[in-house]
């Protein structure tokens, strides 16, 4: 049995069986990029994360803590410098009444983001699309209800946000309500098939932030796959624009510790101009205990963009690079039952 | 007309005024806390388009980088166009006179830079003309637009001929700019501020702002700070310090930050070697789209190296400089009348009564575009590399081209411009705090 405290509905066989769950994740990457410009080498960490929760008698609770770089994202008033500090990104207090249902309040993982994240699996290369895209943030203070049918074929989740809780205050009136429907034909991860729908606003001008989407996933068996389609309608505050966009990925190890992966992400920010297409194409090396899996990857990335996509809308020499890169990933996973 | 514009296109109008609220205030988020001081700044950007020009860099720069229906530029072919030191918001009015040594100062001793550098920052280098042009555009948009855009036509013609080269020479500034050289040299010499704002050795304290405006006696929290910073070397070893205030009600987009004013000497009796020097806190600047990161320690240093690399003499200013205290940062600048800004409000007076004509805005465009080139070919990229071989891969034999971008761009972002100020100015007549007051 899988202790209680994921977001997924169907792991949920029973939460009377008091248990804890300790999880890190800790992912460092390093690349190379052409053509050259001002900082052709770097290092990321791109994964610390840490994750404690306790379930007991239907009732749980979860911290989440990552660690992201200070300042803001391309400032360099941080602390310490630009450290790298500990981001609460999920508080959650759980109540399950039963029947499937679960409720949830704090600050919460994302309905659409995380699931995506789940069934994406390489967290320690990139995030998932929905989250790299800049379309969802991965977790948002607010209110959430979710049940699955016995079973597991069919589970739902509803969730009532600040709508930028992750990082800001709340600054206006409106309220995100998010809504993801999950069927899984085999009543387990080996199939599933996902719509979320947001009606939402962010910012202090309550600029509209709705989205629509779609997922189609594999997970469980020798291979990982899933494609995703994601349309919105006002982005970081933006209402004017209209993005949609959507990844296709598959990866997996069928020959022992080989690990293969590929993933195209395609956004579209507004005209046909302003489209990019990045690609990431890995092989590596896995190793798996009991509590520990390791993975190290080699592989390249490429970005392909009109000119509209590029930091200076229509500069056509912005637009496009590919990188060489290399990365180390580690999970450790305890439960532990009383 | 832009208002019937506005008030016709009510659906994109509202998700305009949305997007150009939450722009503004994202990028005034240290301003927070100061309500009055950030009600008093959007007051005066509402008071004229060109101070809405001024205090709206955050959105003009979104601007440049939202997908739209400008036309791709030719430029800005390479990484490396992206890598120049820019002024980072180079429009006419941060043109100013720097004298490095009073003892010299006659009208020749002065030196023309851009002397506000709070956002300068690595980027890609046609930002810095886009921006200067809009600023042109809309000085001369009195004029006929031919004539307008013939003054715009000129910035490009002399950062062109600017490239390569150690500064401008004084002949070919402009009457303008020679008009501001003349007045900070008569008043410099004449201490016309210190006249206003001294007596006895001592500030002329005002009881109370009026229109956002005073100097106002330090409190004491506000005094420790100050101790502070002087205590990190600002003022020369041999310096006497004679009386201390805070400055409100200057600038546009820093009008929120701390201004302290300090009035000093080297000892001797009565006010003959009287001087003054600024203290102003600066923030963290909204980015430029494509612009490199962390190139400067903090803002406050940023402002001294820019000027280090950007300005021909670095000494120009021999108080420039800075000093911390806690998390904030504050640039060190004379504030003697030598050195003086070009005022928009002059130069209105002067196309007014026709001491200035179009060609006059044109010569100050060429002047402009000739320092702003001369400083980017003269300052490494952020690799290190020489600038100028970067700048005239990027432009290789396309004047004409250069030219006709810049102008077609800047007629269309001033019409842009137009069309917010008037969205702005409808936005905090509803309310002055564009909505931040129901957030705190």
């Amino acid at each position: 049995m899988t202790c209680a405290l994921t977001l997924d509905p169907i792991v949920i066989e029973d939460t009377a069986t008091p248990c804890a769950l300790a999880d890190l994740q800790v992912g460092a990457t390093g690349w190379v990029r052409w053509p050259t410009s001002a900082i052709n080498r770097e290092i990321a960490l791109t994964r610390a994360r840490a994750e404690l929760g306790i379930a007991d008698s239907g009732v749980a609770a979860r911290l989440v803590v990552m660690g992201v770089r200070s300042g803001a994202p391309d400032g360099y008033v941080g602390v310490d410098g630009e450290s790298i500090v500990p981001q609460v990104q999920v508080a959650e207090a759980r109540f399950e009444p039963g029947y499937g249902l679960r409720l949830a309040a704090g600050l919460l993982d994302d309905p659409w983001a995380i699931p995506g994240e789940r069934a994406w699996t390489y967290v320690g290369l990139t995030t998932a699309f929905a989250e790299s895209s800049g379309l969802w943030d991965r977790a948002d203070l607010g209110l959430r209800a979710s049940a699955a049918t016995p079973g597991g074929h069919l589970s739902g989740a509803a969730a009532v946000t600040s709508g930028e809780g992750l990082r800001l205050r709340e600054r206006n009136d409106g309220k995100n309500v998010t809504g993801v429907v999950t069927v899984r034909p085999f009543g387990d991860a080996r199939l599933a098939v996902a719509v979320a729908g947001r009606e939402g606003s962010r910012g202090i001008g309550s600029a509209r932030d709705h989205r629509l989407a779609g997922r189609i996933t594999s997970v469980g068996g020798p291979w990982t796959a899933g494609v995703e389609l994601d349309r919105a309608w006002g982005l970081s505050g933006d209402p004017l624009l209209t993005p949609w966009g959507g990844s296709a990925w598959v990866g997996g190890n069928p020959w022992g510790p080989i690990v293969l992966l590929g993933r195209v992400d395609h956004l579209v920010l507004a005209s046909a101009d302003s489209a990019a297409t990045d690609g990431w194409l890995a092989a590596g090396l896995q190793r798996s205990g009991a509590r520990v899996t390791a993975r190290g990857w080699v592989g390249v990335a490429a970005r392909d963009a009109g000119p509209e996509a590029a930091p200076v809308a229509g500069a056509t020499g912005l637009d496009d690079w590919q990188r060489l890169f290399v990365v180390l990933e580690v999970r450790a996973h305890v439960e532990s039952e009383d | 007309m832009h208002l019937l514009f506005l008030l016709a296109c009510s659906d994109a109008t509202n998700d305009r005024a949305a997007w150009l609220r939450e722009t503004l205030l994202r990028a005034d988020a240290p301003y927070w806390s100061r309500t009055k001081l950030l009600a008093d700044k959007y007051a005066v950007m509402a008071a004229h388009p060109y101070d809405f020009y001024r205090g709206s860099l955050p959105l003009y720069l979104a601007e440049q980088a939202r997908p739209g229906d400008r036309d791709d530029t030719a430029f800005l072919t390479t990484p490396q166009s992206a890598e120049i030191l820019l002024f980072g918001d180079a429009h006419p009015e941060n043109l100013g006179t720097l004298l490095a040594d009073d003892a010299l100062a006659t009208p020749d001793a002065l030196r023309i830079e851009v002397t506000d550098l709070d956002a300068a920052s690595y980027g890609p280098w046609l930002l810095d003309l886009r921006r200067a042009a809009l600023g042109i555009a809309l000085l001369g948009d009195g004029f006929q637009p031919f004539l307008r855009d013939a003054a715009v036509s000129r910035l490009p013609d002399g950062w062109l001929n600017g490239l390569g080269t150690v500064g401008l020479d004084p002949s070919d500034e402009g009457r303008i700019l020679q008009t501001l050289r003349v007045t900070a040299s008569i008043e410099g010499a004449s201490g016309e501020r210190l006249a206003d704002w001294t007596e006895d050795g001592r500030f002329v304290r005002d009881a109370q702002l009026i229109a956002g405006e005073g100097l106002i006696a330090l409190d004491p929290g506000e005094a420790a700070e100050l101790d502070a910073l002087l205590s990190q070397g600002v003022l020369p070893d041999d310096a006497r310090v004679l009386d201390r205030v805070r400055r409100y009600g200057v600038g546009v987009a820093s009008r929120p930050a701390i201004r302290y004013l300090v009035l000093w000497d080297r000892g001797s009796a009565g006010t003959g070697d009287d001087q003054l020097v600024q203290l102003r806190e600066v923030v963290e600047p909204v980015r430029l789209p494509g612009a490199w990161p962390a190139r400067f320690d903090d803002p406050a240093s940023r402002v001294v190296d820019a000027a280090a690399a950007l300005w021909v003499d670095p000494g120009a200013d021999p108080r420039l400089g800075s000093a911390r205290v806690g998390p904030r940062g504050f640039k060190v600048q004379s504030a003697d009348s030598f050195f003086q800004g070009l005022d928009r409000g002059d130069v209105d007076e002067g196309f007014a009564d026709d001491l200035y004509g179009p060609d006059d805005l044109g010569d100050l465009a060429y002047a402009l575009g000739y320092l702003m080139g001369s400083a980017h070919s003269r300052a490494p990229t952020a690799s290190g590399a020489d600038a100028t071989p970067v700048l005239l891969d990027d432009v290789a034999q396309r004047r004409e081209l250069l030219r006709d971008e810049l102008v077609g761009g800047a007629t269309s972002d001033l019409a842009q411009l137009y069309d917010d100020y008037a969205l702005f100015t409808l936005t905090i007549a509803d309310d002055p705090l564009l909505g931040l007051g129901s957030v705190r």
